[in-house]
């Protein structure tokens, strides 16, 4: 597990990481997890304090 | 978008005035017109400052270019009686156009004003023009040398006119749009080196008008990154869309598009956003 990885797990993110150069995807482990705005927000800080310009959270049924 | 209108009125009618004395001076125009806000604010303001025997619009067109806006871009000439002329352009027949590089608008617009200029010549116009403003002189925008290198001016750029005024103008005008967020062509939501390809804007076009059709308002890009679409979407939008019931009403319209995974970006909308994930903007 990446250091990144590691951090989102600690902050309660149940998600797997695909990296694609500066972008990375976030896939719920389960299902339609419910994001709120401030979640979001972290996740965006989280992701730019690890280098990554961009973050998307893949949708999944 | 609600943008609100500039409330110096006389300021204004003094920067449009200004307009007008610029196109008196070239006497003839041919506008590279798009029906955005800026390339229709020109065109209007032209044919009140010239008369309509005076101007021509010139619409290139091509898979970048997309249906909506053409659509609209045609209404606003008829509503303001615009001569309006398209010709196609065939800039995804350029290699150095299709490989996607990080100046592809150069190319692209390297053969649009190719195609116009001849035209000009042809049918006696004295400038062609586009609809460039003092913003976008800010931005990463290498369609600009293409324009320099042939000649063509941006009046609104040359007289500082920024985004903001244009709009509050084009309220005053009435010319439908005048609020419409930015909408550039189609290839700029392809990650440079990743080839632009007549099939690739068409998904990306589908899947934006589907998104469009869920009542998705703002700002919208469709990124295309090959089997993933990202969707980036204005914050407000975006915290409304997160929702998951929303989501996947989101997931399925884009889908159907034909890409085979949908994502939605957590930063929202960004201006060039695909020139930071390429390096070239931060």
């Amino acid at each position: 597990m990446s250091a990144f990885e590691a951090a989102l797990q600690r902050a309660g993110f149940a998600v797997r990481v695909e990296v694609r150069a500066g972008l990375v995807l976030l896939i719920p482990r389960e299902g339609h997890t419910v994001i709120s705005d401030e979640q979001r927000r972290a996740l965006v800080a989280l992701t730019a304090e690890h280098g990554f310009t961009h973050v998307a959270l893949e949708l999944v049924d | 978008m609600a943008q609100s209108a500039r409330p110096d009125v006389s300021a204004l009618a003094e920067s449009e005035r200004r307009l007008w004395d610029w196109f008196r001076t070239q006497r003839t125009v041919l506008i590279g017109y798009s029906g955005g806000v800026d390339s229709a604010y020109v065109a209007v303001s032209a044919c009140e400052a010239l008369g309509r025997e005076a101007v021509l619009a010139v619409v290139g067109r091509s898979a970048a270019y997309p249906e909506q806006q053409w659509e609209h871009a045609r209404h606003v000439a008829t509503q303001f009686g615009i001569p309006l002329l398209e010709v196609p352009t065939d800039e995804l027949e350029n290699p150095r156009y299709a490989a996607n590089p990080s100046n592809r608008c150069y190319h692209c617009k390297d053969v649009l004003w190719r195609t116009l200029t001849p035209i000009a010549a042809a049918r006696g116009f004295a400038v062609v023009v586009d609809g460039t403003n003092a913003d976008d002189l800010a931005d990463y925008r290498p369609g600009q040398r293409a324009a320099r290198e042939h000649g063509v001016r941006s009046p609104l750029a040359e007289l500082g006119f920024t985004k903001n005024e244009i709009r509050a103008l084009s309220q005053r005008r009435g010319i439908p749009g005048w609020s419409n967020p930015s909408s550039p062509c189609l290839a700029s939501r392809l990650p440079y080196g990743f080839a632009v390809t007549p099939e690739r804007l068409a998904q990306v076009e589908r899947a934006e008008a589907a998104l469009r059709s869920l009542g998705i308002v703002g700002n919208l890009r469709v990124r295309h990154h090959g089997d993933l679409a990202r969707v980036e979407l204005d914050v407000t939008e975006l915290c409304e869309w997160l929702a998951p019931t929303r989501r996947r009403l989101l997931l399925h319209a884009v889908r159907e598009s034909g890409f085979a995974r949908v994502a939605l970006d957590m930063r929202g909308f960004r201006s060039g956003s695909l020139n930071v994930l390429s390096g070239v903007a931060s």
